[in-house]
């Protein structure tokens, strides 16, 4: 580097062991590592520590307030916390009794009575009653800041009423078919109404947090993690697991890590590739749940907003739909599942998926649009497309055909998809053009309708009612909107099934709509996903999952994945091995090796001080 | 970002060159020490206004990242949208950010619902540790091997030294911390995964002490193995610089030893580049850490940032602006301080 | 200016040119990182020839899943079933072209706004130092981020963001620079004879900052290529456009950590490592060589 610019003396200094000095590291090494002899000793074999569930989780936490939070892990937590007053059941997601144990509808479908169940008890010991529901849902009515998580569930309603400890009557405004579904965490009245500012109240300042759920909050560290321990007084007994921890990774990858290590016992949301390579490991399950997503291509039809503007920049040819059904019989989804989903992902009808056996929409063969290129392309001559003489089909004013196809450019399956659809609709003379945005970007771009396809998806909630109304038009353009698409038919079945009580009419009713749907080609769906999960076998032998068969563990509709986890040797009440504090001898080996280093440095320097003082003597 | 590797002397010091300093020189210490800490000023005050127009330009939508995870209707998003005065037009909601701002009000983030100075004080104590850590070590490091380096320059040690910092230097710092996970806490089973703590909190001081030092190991050895290079090399250089100057020759012509004149001399004379290097580097270092961040969950100030643009949180990534645009304020401000002290030409006028 | 002294001024210019080259060529770290450099540079440029698009297709990909190193695939596949060898070969094109973009970029708004700064002095070095100041303090990374979040994913967006973010150390050096030679004599020579400023930045200023601008480049380019693959790390890059930043993020992505896919990840990282290693032994040496200061610090 420097080598021809040093004229000078080469100074060469040995360095010299300073006996002393090495001694006293050692020393202090010794000193710094016997405290860590303490929390690092292993309990003895048998010896019974509470049964600890560690999730590992990969998302944002916004709020423990159940008035306020909105995102997915916080609302999951929430659930543990808070019961509802029914809920969906693991078996199959339909409505089960919660805090109310029975419930009836008048004549006119417009009142509800729910009868809450006889001696429940809130954490803290004090009685749960009717009047702790009708005080929540008051509160959600009357105050706009305890309405930003659940005041859509309540925007139906009239009034809620307490008439006794056990029954609360609801009366609605128009007959509600989803009013089983609404899943609002019921907070203890003798808490909450000494809240004063529900807006800025962060429910974490003082521990446990009383609640009526599987589990209490009883530590919360921002950003790192969330802890509950079980509650003794939930009414339908307490969890076999003692504590249940949420611990934040910042990548999916290094939550496997973790769940190698044993830092963690449950990791979900795993690729292909982090799946098939956890199969084959010890002491580690790998499961494929069936989850309740779907995704999709989304067109842009070109449809007005709701106050009759247009808006967006879409290509015209996608109005018409013989030009779209021609598109969906271009896409192998055989292929995408197998090549970009490794096989773990299911074939989908529509924007209800078949974890919902109730409502997924199911074609008739004649209905379904099967990959068929020689089909494809003789719908769109049919349709007037013709190719040019560059092979490129033209539209009905001679220009050639270029979609824009609208991807998310941080997902690498998604750009997979991409190019597999523009291999397949180039065979119909159709051009693509990959387009890879930031999400942000791509939800910008599909509100404002400037995009022609993109590749979309949602997770869809047990009750049809709110993923059919992303379809609807008053939603067109709007951050609501699924797809943009607009058909008064399709309108008028959604508004039936609202007020659908009688469930039998009401699944005919969802048939119909998604059958418009899939006859307009709104979009060509893909696939259901597989939730990919995997947990520390040696710790639990079993959790429940939703729907009961090939269901999902984490992210359920519901508390029963964790709550009824069984931990191993649980038969025997025997607790699972108590995950280790933190400090394994490793951390002796590490903690002493930094501090070596650093003590190394200041005894160095000391001796240097010392040194120098004495040559100064001199 | 990654600053560039350049054993050229800082020139944040007081305005280079023969025509300004003379002029600088003239100046009195108050007056110097204002005219920095007003310079600083200024630039934070343009940080405010950037932060503010930059932000609302990034695509996205917060209320989109609301409706993606959570059921809202319409009429919700509209009064989400007053409430955050997204329907208001943009010089009027500045205006309201300033006044909020000059009573030390940095607005309630939109993710959060809490104030966005809570959750940034929430992180900035992890976010000092880490940086604070690895400052520490890649310091000590650094300047142990500099001055070894320049003293037994061309040698087998110099060789060495220089060459492993400049190759970990050149490693991509994401990369070499996955790397270290995979080896160190998972294979070798030596640290924690992820995150501050052992989740929930360890009993006691001293365990919770020690629990905290143990996650820290892995992500500050990672941050200073990429940045203790830039010390390393500008010790090395400004030691060989001063190991010619004539005064080395008289002091040791005085009879001092080598390591005498080296300890007396050379280095404190060394050291003037380098702690003002050392200063400019450790405003940087705050919001450089975000990849380290990542790859190890740690939950300091650079990942809060960083997930606060997915959302896009406005008032969140506003007030993280202004505090990490601050800390290179004031750390530069100190820098020219520091040099100003140090300085025997500057001292002497 | 006659022609004969032009000719004179360029006879200068190619002796000091060939200075530099063999001061340059004194330096043997700097000389073993050149060499790599070149090597590099010649497979990116020969890359098309034995690599085609069909190689690089997600789709057309004839390699099984994440499979290990083997005679066909000598680097193992990715997660799509491609080449890891292809794709790191490949990959060099974007990386080079991305880091010495941003890093020429970078320097050359560092220096314009460094010689102006140092050449006009008052009021112009005032905004402009002042400018610096701001682009100095403001969090680099954060703006690099919003940036690439807020234009169209692609190349020159990437380069746009590590450029504009990160020219300010280069002003400060350039101004440091300026002000050095302008108080040499020739220059206020110049000024006597009534050369213009643009006769002087041009003719003086400039050739007298361009070899320490040179060496300032050639270590940005180490630092805007760490730069790229951080920035597509964090999910910024352009996933149609094959770096070495984008292997590492899909990598991550598609769980190769966890299927212990080494041949994916440490391909890209020890090709950043080794390129960004040979651009900053290069531009050490060339600073060692160009810089007056370090020079005069050495007598």
């Amino acid at each position: 580097m420097v080598t021809s610019l040093q004229s000078g003396k080469e100074e060469v200094v040995t360095v010299r062991l300073r006996r002393w000095g090495l001694g006293a590291v050692l020393a202090i090494s010794t000193l710094v590592a016997a405290p860590l002899a303490t929390p690092n000793s292993i309990p003895a074999a048998g010896a019974q520590g509470p049964v600890t569930l560690r999730v590992a989780f990969t998302t944002d936490v916004d709020s423990m307030n159940p008035f306020q939070s909105v995102l997915l892990v916080p609302t999951q937590i929430l659930r543990m916390m808070y019961e509802y007053l029914t809920v969906a059941s693991a078996k199959d997601s339909s409505p089960e009794p919660g805090l109310a144990e029975r419930w009836e509808t008048s004549s006119d479908n417009l009142t509800w009575t729910f009868h809450i169940r006889k001696g429940m008890q809130w954490s803290d010991g004090q009685p749960i009653t009717a009047r702790d529901v009708a005080f929540t849902y008051n509160l959600i009515m009357t105050n706009e800041d305890a309405a930003a998580a659940n005041g859509v569930a309540v925007t139906n309603y009239e009034s809620v009423t307490a008439k006794d400890d056990t029954t609360l009557v609801i009366k609605t405004k128009q007959p509600q078919a989803s009013m089983l579904t609404s899943e609002v965490p019921i907070v203890p009245e003798h808490v909450w109404k000494d809240v004063k500012d529900i807006k800025n109240f962060t429910n974490t300042d003082k521990f446990p947090v009383v609640g009526s759920g599987p589990f209490v909050l009883t530590g919360y560290q921002e950003g790192q993690s969330v802890t509950l321990e079980a509650n003794d007084k939930f009414w339908r007994g307490r969890s076999k697991v003692d504590k249940l921890q949420y611990v934040k990774y910042e990548s999916t990858d290094a939550a496997v890590q973790g769940l190698r290590k044993g830092d963690v016992e449950l990791v979900y949301r795993l690729t292909a590739n982090q799946y098939k390579a956890l199969q084959n490991e010890p002491n580690i399950t790998t499961h494929a749940g069936n989850n309740r997503r779907y995704t999709e291509i989304i067109f842009n039809p070109g449809n007005p907003k709701a106050d009759g503007s247009a808006f967006g920049n879409g290509n015209p040819v996608l109005k018409d739909v013989n030009f779209r059904k021609a598109l969906a019989h271009a896409v192998d989804v055989k292929t995408i599942i197998d090549k970009v989903k490794q096989g773990l992902a299911e074939p989908a009808t529509q924007v209800m998926p078949a974890v919902y056996p109730d409502w997924t929409f199911k074609p008739s063969e004649s209905q379904k649009h099967n990959f068929d290129l020689a089909k494809a392309n003789s719908l769109l001559e049919a349709a007037g497309y013709a190719k040019g003489a560059g092979g490129t089909r033209t539209d009905k004013q001679g220009k050639e055909i270029n979609l824009r196809l609208l991807v998310t450019s941080d997902d690498a399956e998604r750009q997979q998809i991409a190019e597999f659809v523009k291999g397949w609709f180039a065979e119909l003379g159709v051009g693509v053009t990959v387009e890879f945005k930031g999400s942000n970007q791509v939800n910008d771009d599909t509100n404002a309708g400037n995009y022609d396809m993109a590749i979309s998806g949602w997770s869809v909630s047990p009750d049809p009612d709110y993923q059919l109304a992303q379809q609807t038009c008053k939603v067109v353009g709007t951050e609501l909107s699924d797809s943009n698409f607009c058909s008064t038919e399709y309108d008028a079945l959604y508004a039936k099934q609202q007020g659908e009580l009688d469930k039998s009419k009401r699944m005919q009713l969802v048939q119909q709509a998604q059958a418009i749907l899939h006859d307009n080609v709104s979009a060509i769906m893909l696939y259901y996903d597989k939730q990919l999960e995997a947990y520390r076998s040696d710790r639990f032998s079993s959790f429940a999952t939703q729907p009961a068969e090939n269901g999902i563990i984490a992210n359920q509709s519901g508390y029963w994945g964790y709550y009824n986890a069984v931990p191993v040797g649980a038969e025997d009440t025997q607790a699972a091995s108590e995950p280790n504090s933190g400090l394994g001898t490793g951390a002796v080996v590490g903690i002493v090796g930094g501090a070596a280093v650093l003590v190394a440095g200041a005894v160095w320097g000391l001796s240097r001080r010392r040194r120098a003082t004495a040559d100064d003597r001199e | 970002m990654v600053d560039m590797l350049t054993t050229t002397e800082p020139v944040a010091e007081l305005p280079g060159g023969e025509r300004a300093a003379g002029r600088v020189r003239a100046l009195g210490t108050a007056r110097f020490v204002a005219v920095k800490i007003g310079g600083g000023l200024v630039s934070l005050l343009l940080v405010v206004v950037l932060g503010f127009f930059l932000f609302r330009a990034l695509p996205g939508n917060p209320i989109r990242s609301i409706t993606t995870d959570s059921h809202t209707s319409i009429e919700q998003i509209e009064k989400l949208r007053a409430e955050w005065g997204m329907d208001e037009p943009l010089p009027g909601q500045f205006v309201e950010y300033l006044g909020d701002l000059l009573r030390w009000d940095l607005g309630t983030s939109f993710k959060y619902k809490q104030p966005v100075g809570d959750l940034i004080l929430g992180r900035i104590g992890p976010t000092l540790l880490l940086t604070g850590a690895a400052l520490l070590l890649a310091l000590v490091l650094g300047l142990w091997l500099g001055t070894r380096a320049a003293w037994r320059h061309g040698s087998r040690f110099d060789r060495l030294a220089t060459g492993t910092s400049l190759v970990l230097w050149s490693v991509p710092t994401f990369w070499l911390g996955l790397i270290a996970l995979m080896v160190f806490a998972v294979a070798l089973d030596l640290f924690p995964t992820a995150g501050m703590t052992t989740p929930g909190g360890v009993d006691g001081f001293l365990p919770a002490v020690l629990d905290v030092a143990h996650h820290l190991v892995l992500p500050a050895v990672t941050l200073t193995a990429v940045t203790y290079a830039q010390y390393l090399m500008v010790m090395r250089s400004s030691l060989l610089e001063e190991m010619n100057a004539d005064y080395l020759t008289t002091a040791r012509a005085k009879g001092l030893t080598d390591d005498q004149v080296r300890r007396r001399h050379a280095v404190p004379n060394a050291l003037l580049p380098t702690v003002t290097i050392i200063f400019l580097h450790t405003g940087l270092l705050v919001s450089g850490a975000v990849t380290v961040e990542t790859v190890f969950s740690w939950p300091g100030l650079g990942l809060l940032t960083y997930n606060a643009i997915g959302f896009p949180d406005y008032p969140l990534l506003q007030g993280t602006m202004i505090v990490l645009a601050g800390a290179v304020v004031v750390m530069n401000v100190l820098a020219d301080l520091v040099y100003r002290l140090l300085d025997p030409r500057v001292r002497a006028a | 200016m006659s022609t004969g002294a032009g000719r004179i001024a360029w006879a200068r210019r190619r002796r000091a040119a060939g200075k530099l080259w063999r001061d340059f060529a004194d330096s043997r770290s700097g000389l073993v990182g050149l060499a790599a450099l070149l090597g590099i540079v010649l497979i990116a440029l020969l890359a098309p020839l034995w690599i085609s698009a069909d190689d690089l297709s997600v789709i057309k990909a004839t390699g099984g899943i994440l499979t290990p190193p083997s005679g066909e695939f000598w680097l193992g596949t990715d997660h799509a079933g491609r080449s890891v060898l292809d794709l790191t070969v490949y990959g060099a094109r974007v990386s080079l072209l991305v880091g010495i973009a941003a890093a020429v970029l970078s320097v050359g708004i560092g220096t314009i706004v460094g010689m102006l700064s140092g050449h006009f002095g008052r009021w112009v070095s005032a905004v402009l130092m002042r400018v610096t100041d701001f682009f100095l303090v403001l969090p680099a990374l954060v703006l690099a981020i919003a940036l690439s979040t807020m234009l169209e994913r692609g190349l020159s967006t990437i380069i746009l963001a590590i450029g504009v973010t990160s020219w300010p150390s280069t002003a400060r050096l350039v101004r440091a620079q300026t002000l050095t030679i302008e108080a040499r004599p020739y220059i206020e020579r110049a000024q006597a004879l009534g050369g213009g400023h643009p006769h002087i930045l041009l003719r003086h200023v400039l050739p007298a900052v361009l070899p320490l601008v040179l060496a300032n480049t050639t270590l940005a380019v180490g630092s805007a290529i760490i730069s790229e693959s951080t920035l597509a790390f964090l999910g910024l890059g352009d996933p149609s456009k094959v770096s070495w930043g984008l292997m590492l993020k899909q990598a991550l992505d598609t769980g190769s950590v966890t299927a212990g896919a080494w041949w994916y990840l440490l391909p890209p990282g020890i090709a950043i490592v080794a390129v960004v290693l040979s651009f900053t032994l290069c531009g050490r040496a060339l600073e060692i060589v160009v810089n007056p200061n370090l020079k005069a610090g050495r007598r």
